[in-house]
């Protein structure tokens, strides 16, 4: 579905990303970690294209029927201006914005889609609130209704569960893997809670000294991989089915 | 107020300007101040008064000269260059203080100097003439049309510029299309009205909405409300204690804003 094609990434002159060869495939649960400055941001921004790579290409394939680029972006919710005094309703129209197109208002379609993604991440109840009156956990559902009423076929979301406590936490990554499933959607996350990305992506990317590492989940995401990139000694654990990492500070 | 009344027919051209300036600017400050470019209008109103500037030694027609000039602050403020050694901001007061120093050099050697420096700072409200407002009612109602026809490009580039161009919104041009309203908003009344106001139109209606508001709808309203009765109050004072008018409305502008605080703090605890 988006594949790169020897792409290097950078600013200006500066080189942050070298040599990426990789595809995403469609229905892809996408996640990206690495270290605090190693590109993450960077990659995410050259597949949203809002950053031109300074070599080699990025191609958004739709089934192999041509070019096709439907995305729905969740940024991080404390970038959203709270000054802007806008309801939940409002802010989940936006997302439909594009596919109005010029000159034209929201019709009923557009509110009907809106109310069905509010509905979808159990914001219906609040539709008419000032989004800058909810909760971080309101806010990033508020967000993703937004993406997801542009009828996206990839959903990139930024830091999903930034400065939540441990229910919200799960509260949105239930959500998103509802999502997922639902609207068979390719999703690309980055995070740098290594518990969630080992327990909800299917593929995972590691950045690290300027280029990435890829492949399933379960193969890549090992205690040797963790301490070569994070230079810290971690033991992954599973519990009742789920993964645990643990960082060993006393070694 | 009777003699005001009785001295309405002199001044008629001028509180029409007042108010259309007022009116225009009370709108458009609603997106500078969610965008948070508060600093770039000033330095744009600031480019602009080098239109004037020329046109003041030139004699030639102000308006389209400052309309020139405004545009091209609108660009050059508008581009986004990576922050890496010069912040933007520095870039916009640099582009403040040499515009301001351009602007004073060009009039400083001109036969009435002093005098319309005055002019480039508070305004001319004499100056306004019937075809100046006639000009200035078409452009506001372009300006007005264009943000009718784009609300929602412009309210999407204001809120999350990032978002709208991953949507599919060409974010850019949207985001110069609206500062190209502001700049004409600008231009408009600059000849005028002068620095002073305009930039106060520009800051404090929105304030103004924004304190007492919750909703995009009545904030416009509450801004351009209080901007058209503070520049009509403001003109009643300048008249009746003999004062320049350009201060008069921003103290009437401040004064009700001062009044809003209280306002929304009953509203919040009642």
């Amino acid at each position: 579905m988006i594949k790169f094609s020897n792409v290097q990434l950078g600013y200006g002159r500066r080189s942050v990303l070298n040599d990426l060869n990789f595809e995403i495939q469609k229905g892809d649960f996408f996640g990206i970690v690495g270290p605090n400055g190693a590109g993450k941001t960077t990659l995410l921004k050259a597949i949203l294209g809002l950053l031109k790579p300074i070599k080699g290409k990025i191609h958004f394939l739709n089934n192999g029927r041509g070019h096709k680029k439907n995305i729905g972006y969740v940024p991080q919710h404390a970038s959203v201006d709270e000054l802007f005094p806008v309801t939940v309703l409002d802010m989940v129209l936006m997302g439909r914005y594009a596919k109005m197109g010029i000159f034209k208002r929201p019709k009923s379609n557009d509110y009907s889609i809106a109310e069905k993604m509010m509905k979808n991440v159990g914001m219906e109840n609040l539709a008419k609130r000032n989004y800058r009156e909810l909760s971080g956990g309101q806010k990033q559902r508020t967000l993703i209704a937004r993406a997801m009423a542009g009828e996206p076929n990839i959903l990139i979301l930024d830091e999903p569960v930034e400065g939540m406590d441990v229910q919200g936490e799960i509260v949105i990554m239930e959500l998103i893997k509802i999502l997922h499933a639902e609207y068979a959607l390719t999703v690309i996350l980055v995070c740098h809670d290594l518990n969630i990305i080992a327990n909800y992506v299917k593929t995972l990317s590691i950045i690290h000294n300027n280029t990435l590492k890829l492949g399933p989940v379960e193969s890549i995401l090992n205690e040797e991989t963790m301490a070569n990139v994070y230079g810290t000694q971690v033991k992954i654990v599973d519990i009742d089915g789920q993964k645990a990492i643990i960082s060993k500070l006393n070694e | 107020m009777n003699e005001f009344l009785t001295n309405l027919e002199f001044f008629k051209y001028s509180i029409a300007c007042s108010v259309l300036v007022a009116l225009v600017c009370s709108f458009l400050s609603v997106y500078i101040v969610l965008k948070r470019i508060v600093f770039v209008s000033v330095a744009v109103t600031q480019v602009s008064s080098v239109g004037i500037a020329i046109a003041l030694i030139t004699g030639l027609n102000p308006t389209p000269i400052s309309l020139f000039f405004t545009f091209l602050g609108v660009v050059i403020f508008s581009i986004r260059f990576p922050e890496r050694r010069l912040s933007n901001e520095s870039r916009i007061g640099i582009g403040f203080v040499v515009a301001s120093a351009a602007s004073i050099l060009l009039v400083s050697k001109s036969a009435q100097g002093i005098h319309e420096i005055d002019d480039l700072l508070y305004g001319n409200i004499l100056a306004a003439t019937p075809f100046q407002i006639y000009l200035m009612i078409g452009i506001i109602t372009c300006i007005f049309i264009a943000h009718f026809l784009f609300y929602k490009e412009f309210s999407a580039v204001t809120l999350d510029f990032e978002m709208a161009r991953t949507s599919g919104i060409r974010a850019r041009f949207w985001e110069l299309m609206l500062y190209l309203t502001i700049g004409a908003g600008i231009s408009i009344g600059i000849r005028t009205s002068g620095n002073l106001l305009i930039t106060t139109f520009l800051i404090m209606p929105a304030v103004n909405g924004l304190i007492l508001a919750n909703r995009m709808k009545n904030v416009f309203i509450i801004a351009v409300t209080t901007g058209v009765i503070s520049a009509l109050a403001g003109f009643y004072i300048s008249f009746y204690f003999d004062l320049p008018t350009s201060p008069c409305i921003v103290a009437t502008l401040f004064i009700i804003l001062c009044l809003t605080l209280p306002v929304r703090f009953l509203k919040r605890n009642l």
